[in-house]
């Protein structure tokens, strides 16, 4: 009796959690203005505009070139440190771990504005520093052309490329390789020829996932790509409903073409992965693999991964401390240092309003996010209640609608009821993009606990909620705090969702950011970044040491 | 289906086992049993009250059932203790009442001393231990076993089945044991019910269902048995025929089913340790001898009709060699195909 009543609840709610915000983003490309416009009527002309004049279908082209660039330097240079740090015998292989991965647990946004000041072509750090010691004139990078982005959202990127061909090489049987080895085989010929294809199903998947990420993708592009020389949808859509002249209802219907995008490249990624399951051997033996040497390569290839983590982390983070403390006008080469951009910014009521309302959001959101999550997997999975495969195909739909469209179709439902505007539509917003998250989370967890240890609370005499809580779910306790601070870092970081639904009292930090960067203040931008930076630094922290979360295995 | 048109009862006290090979749906009518899962159609009844009918199905926390699991399931986020006393907390009772209960079923177990003890803590048979413990504290008025001792290895086995035995007729628990080892089915059971491929093969004593096999599946898969194909040559009433066996012997013998007519070719079944050997009986040359310790198996051929023998280790016997064997007509049963 009691399962009914879940279903009754759960599908109408992440209904209008999840789908009616797709649903009227639909509904707004067929309409000539807002929604609280009076003179508005539904019109083909915008989807018509968008789906197919010159102009749009140029950007359309763009960003898939662009995305398949962003997508296939990521993969390559992802195998390469995956299988350098699986198979060879490199030094201090977790630490250069660790720091593969870190660009995950940052906001690519924030690398975007490091980069901005590291490579503008005029006064960027890098061509000052070396115009200054070559003594030469000119430019020696320029990060806001096509490859500049490409280069810098294929850095940001990577670290999935990596996770999920690191967990093939991983599940994948030894001996597949060992045979290849007494055959004759030699180390590039192994690899090539039976490692390689073995995991190359989930090279493909990890492809078609950054794909669809890059398609998406706002931030990065929306911070380099000033000069417009590059079109990218999800900007489009932001300035379409932003900036003048301003036109929801085409900023409605570029989304719906993401979203088309983001639904074959989805179905892609679900096809690649369901073959790449069918290469894990994971086999019970657990002895280690023989390990390549590198003998006389081991140091230069240290230095690539160095290189990668370098650019990735260590560069844009000097660069912003050097914008944000460094006396502006002063020489690069004698610098004077001064607190005094830093403390003001801090200090300001709109950063100190900010940051409140991101912890808000980011304390709420994923506590909201992770009990959901928990509820729908073991109603769906243990209780198997009614309209379970609904609920299971709601929930994941999100994973197919990049932010910026889900911001939109967040605004266009709730801009004309008194949440918009609060801290509450972000939160909205933020959870229906993580929940399948989430929900994916609470389901590898359930499936880690036998279903007897559930049965045996049942037969003696705890119903189902009580065995929820005294059995299901402290023993998915640590996967659910894992996925807690993964969801933490998410909802910190966020910007695309939050950046179209953004009005003076829900300002949150990332958005912040990125209005400072507008009016062209770009040391504020910085200090609002470091700031942002700082939060996330001391979740994944106290995650680690306080909780001793292992978070690389969440991914 | 994994189980199909099921039906049998058990009296207060028994003690009985599901009997069968993997995939006949011994475990999946237990789980029906305790309401772990959905039956199509069909009815359940505990004691006086209907768990299971049409349209109808109590949750398990209310059918006052209780299991052990093949796997233990031992919660390892509780201490042996908590683990036992967590049937005792759902329903309320005083913590100085679980105490004691909890710390009796411990003694009962040979468990007394392992209270604070986390599961993950304990060899495998100690988390039986402490799972069969969790299952008795609350005073089931039905107690499941779904094939509590197969993850042990051979020695504690055996053992553990004696204990389990020695507690069940000390509680009186009326217990529905589901196996796949026959030993250990005829060794516990009052009664056997023999399962294969989701029905009922058979329901009887052990020694019935040793002496008396229902069909051809009963004959094989309890014990060893020799199976052939004979002719019915003549009957004598009361279910006792003669039979002809390929290679020419004859040899009378009984049905195991007072309800059967056997037709002019049928199945005969003879046990390996009633073919003995004997001054007076029919011929035989031995092709193999098998020494097994305390029986040796003894491979033998008249005509074209090979038997198998276990006879006693005290002779030596040989290959090549001939040998007089006798065989009761008791021990030869008419056995029905299915």
């Amino acid at each position: 009796m009691s399962r009914s009543i879940l279903s009754w609840v759960l599908i109408p709610f992440l209904t209008i959690l999840v789908l009616v915000p797709v649903g009227f983003m639909f509904l707004g490309a067929f309409m000539s203005g807002a929604l609280a416009d009076p003179d508005a009527h539904l019109t083909l002309e915008k989807v018509a505009n968008v789906y197919t004049t010159l102009p749009y279908l140029e950007t359309l082209g763009s960003t898939i070139l662009t995305a398949l660039m962003v997508a296939g330097s990521a993969s390559i240079c992802g195998i390469g440190m995956a299988w350098l740090i699986s198979r060879t015998d490199i030094p201090a292989r977790s630490t250069l771990e660790t720091f593969i991965i870190a660009p995950l647990f940052l906001s690519p946004f924030v690398g975007a504005v490091a980069w901005l000041v590291l490579g503008s072509p005029k006064a960027g750090l890098l061509n000052v520093l070396v115009r200054g010691i070559f003594d030469v004139k000119g430019t020696f990078i320029n990060v806001a052309t096509p490859t500049g982005i490409v280069l810098i959202m294929a850095l940001y990127y990577l670290p999935y490329a990596y996770l999920t061909v690191s967990a093939a090489l991983r599940n994948m049987d030894p001996a597949m390789e060992e045979a290849a080895y007494l055959n004759g085989s030699g180390v590039i010929g192994t690899a090539l020829r039976v490692t390689l294809p073995v995991v190359r199903p989930a090279l493909i998947s990890a492809f078609f996932f950054i794909f669809v990420l890059a398609c998406g993708t706002f931030s990065i592009p929306a911070v380099l790509d000033r000069a417009s020389q590059l079109k990218f949808l999800a900007v489009d859509v932001f300035q379409a409903s932003a900036t003048y002249p301003i036109d929801y209802g085409t900023s409605a219907a570029i989304g719906t073409l993401l979203f088309w995008i983001s639904v074959v490249g989805i179905a892609a990624y679900q096809f690649s992965s369901r073959v790449a399951r069918r290469f894990v051997t994971v086999t019970a033996r657990g002895y280690r693999i023989r390990l390549v040497p590198l003998r006389m390569l081991r140091w230069p290839l240290v230095g690539v991964v160095v290189v990668y983590v370098f650019l990735s982390i260590v560069l844009p983070y000097l660069a912003l401390i050097w914008s944000v403390f460094a006396r502006s006008g002063g020489d690069i080469f004698n610098p004077t240092w001064t607190v005094s951009n830093f403390d003001k910014v801090i200090t300001s009521r709109e950063v100190v309003g900010a940051s409140i309302n991101t912890i808000e959001v980011g304390l709420i959101t994923p506590t909201v996010c992770i009990i959901l999550g928990l509820i729908i997997a073991f109603s769906v999975r243990r209780l198997k209640i009614p309209g379970a495969r609904a609920i299971d195909y709601i929930t994941m739909f999100s994973v197919a609608v990049p932010g910026i469209v889900f911001g939109t179709g967040v605004f266009w439902t709730y801009v004309m009821t008194p949440v918009y505007g609060t801290i509450g539509v972000m939160i909205l917003a933020f959870l229906a993009s993580y929940l399948p998250f989430a929900y994916r989370i609470g389901d590898t967890a359930l499936l880690q606990i036998d279903r007897s240890l559930e049965e045996a609370s049942s037969l003696c005499g705890a119903g189902y909620g009580k065995t929820l809580m005294r059995i299901t779910f402290p023993l998915a306790r640590p996967a659910l705090l894992s996925a807690w601070i993964m969801v933490f870092i998410f909802s910190i970081r966020e910007i695309s969702a939050a950046v179209l639904l953004s009005t003076a009292d829900n300002v949150v930090l990332s958005v912040l950011s990125f209005n400072y960067l507008d009016y062209g203040d770009v040391p504020k931008a910085a200090v609002v970044g470091l700031l942002q930076t700082a939060i996330l630094a001391i979740g994944v922290i106290a995650g680690r040491f306080v909780f001793r979360v292992k978070l690389s295995n969440q991914m | 289906m994994a189980v199909d048109h099921v039906s049998f009862s058990v009296a207060e006290g028994e003690f009985i086992s599901l009997l069968g090979p993997s995939g006949c749906g011994k475990t999946s009518a237990l789980r029906c049993i305790a309401g772990l899962e959905s039956a199509v159609s069909g009815t359940i009844h505990i004691g006086d009250d209907c768990v299971v009918s049409d349209g109808f199905e109590m949750p398990p926390e209310l059918r006052g059932v209780n299991m052990v699991f093949q796997s233990y399931a031992v919660w390892p986020h509780m201490s042996v203790f908590d683990n036992v006393a967590y049937g005792l907390k759902t329903k309320n009772i005083a913590t100085s009442e679980i105490e004691r209960r909890v710390t009796e079923v411990l003694r009962l177990v040979g468990l007394e001393n392992y209270g604070k003890r986390y599961g993950t803590e304990l060899s495998g048979g100690q988390q039986q231990r402490v799972a069969v413990a969790r299952a008795v504290v609350t005073e089931p008025r039905l107690l499941l076993f779904d094939e509590p001792l197969s993850n042990l290895d051979a020695g504690l086995r055996e053992r553990m089945r004696f204990e389990l035995l020695a507690l069940q007729r000390r509680l009186g628990r009326t217990s529905i044991y589901v196996t796949h080892d026959q030993a250990e089915a005829m060794v516990m059971s009052d009664r056997i019910i023999l399962m294969s491929e989701g029905r009922v093969v058979q329901e009887s004593s052990p020694r019935e269902l040793y002496e008396r096999p229902a069909n051809r599946f009963a004959a094989g898969f309890v014990g060893n048995a020799n199976l052939v194909d004979g002719e019915l040559i003549a009957s004598h009433g009361q279910g006792r025929y003669s039979v002809r066996l390929p290679g020419g012997l004859e040899l009378q013998g009984y049905t195991s089913r007072a309800d059967w007519e056997p037709k002019p070719s049928v199945l005969i079944c003879i046990r390996p340790e009633n073919i003995r050997p004997a001054a007076e009986g029919f011929n035989t040359t031995v092709n193999r001898v098998s020494y097994l310790g305390p029986i040796q198996t003894v491979e033998v051929q008249t005509g074209a009709l090979t038997l198998r023998a276990d006879v006693s280790s005290n002779q030596i016997i040989e290959a090549g060699t001939s040998m007089t064997f006798h065989i009761d007509p008791s021990a030869v049963v008419l056995v029905p195909e299915n």
